[in-house]
């Protein structure tokens, strides 16, 4: 499956940033301890190898196989004569496909984007970033000569960013993310926003937090409001598998497990007892079987279930007094 | 009488702690050590002697309560010998140069070599699939050897998209490489 493809290619990508990354002589401690816990994978250090044997062999090529390589690929005569085509070429692009060009342009683009509940949406921005909606999710973006910036008013978005001079960043709220070219996915439920990162790197910033985290392929940083940003692992096969009509958590509250939920459900979900919302729920939901998931909930959870025509009400399961 | 049983702040016994604690650590993280001298050296031999080298700089830390985080520290030693050992061939170069190597300080260079007729064609075929640009800065910085500030002047690039090429080039080269050598 092409998938599978996918993923590899990921994985040997990261797998050469961090070829370039560890030969500065100046590497930080910080950056030897994300190492650390990367290559602590096995399919991870073993993609390190195979990248670096390739590189290594490259780069210790004798003069035959060299010149072999430079008559098949001559570099290209100072002078740029391509130039001017690549700006004809750019703005027929801007006309018709409504990308690439943008960056030639001095003018600011800014466009809104939104998706209705249970609906999933890709789409591509001025830049050619190619950002997967997840369901009831609203985006707004302001593109100029200095900042690619995405706003996540709600929901999720998994992007995939399109590599430029111009740097990228997304705002879930209070949460800056930057990246340094990169998949992630970004989730915002209220204040809360979760990060998980599937390729590269970003650097997050948030209220309250020390300074800039950086989080590499394969972490998820989360948000809390007054709790500051927290990194963990995450498996970055998994990350953004809502693509899958999967939605997972791991030690989420029941609020925020809902609040997604209510992304996907026709019928909307209601909390009634407050203190239900701060139940631990962790596993995997399926979107196209909400019901049948929260019809099984009171089994992992002391909740009741009840479902009306128009909502779904979960409220407090009292302790059943046995004889 | 003198009590026979070991007290643990006895500074024999902390001693023997510490060198478990060391030896497992060293061993958990031993491939991982490998991999990353190996990226810096170039050569198998280099980064196995340079890893012992760390190891016994660990083991006869003076202090190592002080050390914040053991693992970290282990690679940062490993890191700094990897720049001497650089410096050291740097020197080699030079006295070679000079027709004259009198310093037990040096170490070779590893040497250049041919690549296999196949691989270098299916290598030859993988670089033909990238797009210019990326094909540009791969052969820039990996086949001619140009440092990253090099190839982004020459191609009007900032060194983020230049290490961007590099690394996709890199990948691609590895994965169609496998493919290919599969068949």
């Amino acid at each position: 499956m092409s998938g599978i493809h996918a993923n590899e290619e990921a994985l040997l990508r990261t797998a050469a940033d961090w070829r370039l990354r560890l030969r500065d002589p100046d590497v930080s401690e910080a950056t030897l301890l994300q190492w650390i816990a990367w290559s602590a994978e096995e399919a991870h250090l073993a993609a390190f190898e195979r990248v670096n044997a390739l590189a290594d062999e490259v780069e210790l090529l004798d003069d035959a196989s060299r010149a072999t390589l430079r008559r098949a690929f001559p570099a290209r005569r100072p002078g740029r004569p391509w130039l001017p085509l690549a700006w004809a070429a750019g703005f027929a692009a801007a006309a018709v496909g409504g990308y690439l060009a943008w960056g030639l342009l001095t003018a600011t683009v800014a466009r809104d984007y939104a998706s209705a509940v249970a609906q999933r949406e890709d789409i591509r921005l001025p830049d050619g970033t190619r950002v997967a909606l997840g369901g009831a999710t609203r985006l707004a973006a302001r593109f100029d000569s200095q900042l690619r910036k995405v706003e996540l008013n709600e929901g999720e978005a998994f992007f995939q960013i399109a590599p430029d001079d111009t740097p990228f960043e997304v705002r879930a709220g209070q949460v800056h993310i930057r990246d340094i070219g990169t998949a992630f996915d970004v989730r915002r439920g209220g204040d809360r926003v979760i990060v998980d990162v599937a390729e590269g790197r970003v650097l997050v910033t948030a209220p309250g937090a020390v300074g800039v985290h950086e989080a590499v392929a394969g972490q998820r940083v989360v948000y809390v409001p007054g709790a500051g940003l927290q990194v963990s692992q995450v498996d970055p096969a998994r990350t953004a598998a809502w693509r899958e009509q999967r939605l997972e958590f791991d030690n989420e509250p029941l609020e925020v497990v809902i609040a997604s939920l209510n992304r996907y459900s026709r019928r909307p979900v209601r909390i009634a007892d407050a203190g239900l919302g701060s139940l631990a729920f962790s596993g995997t939901v399926r979107t196209d079987a909400i019901d049948r998931w929260l019809e099984a909930l009171p089994q992992v959870l002391p909740l009741r279930v009840e479902m009306r025509p128009d909502e779904v009400v979960l409220s407090r399961r009292e302790p059943t007094a046995r004889q | 009488m003198d009590t026979v049983s070991p007290h643990p702040d006895d500074p024999a016994t902390r001693t023997a702690t510490h060198v478990a604690r060391l030896e497992a650590l060293c061993r958990t993280h031993h491939r991982a050590l490998l991999a990353f001298l190996q990226c810096r050296l170039q050569s198998p031999s280099d980064a196995q002697e340079v890893a012992q080298e760390a190891y016994v700089r660990m083991l006869t830390l003076a202090r190592p309560d002080s050390v914040d985080d053991l693992r970290a520290y282990l690679f940062r030693t490993a890191s700094n010998l990897a720049m001497d050992r650089l410096r050291q061939r740097g020197i080699h170069a030079r006295a070679v140069d000079e027709v004259a190597i009198r310093e037990a300080q040096t170490a070779p260079a590893p040497e250049r070599r041919a690549m296999a007729v196949e691989r270098l064609h299916g290598l030859k075929q993988a670089l033909g699939e990238l797009p210019p640009k990326t094909r540009e800065a791969f052969m820039a910085h990996m086949v001619e050897g140009l440092d990253f500030g090099a190839v982004a002047r020459a191609m009007k690039l900032s060194e983020r998209m230049v290490r961007y090429h590099v690394t996709r080039a890199l990948a691609h080269c590895r994965a169609r490489v496998d493919q290919m050598e599969e068949c």
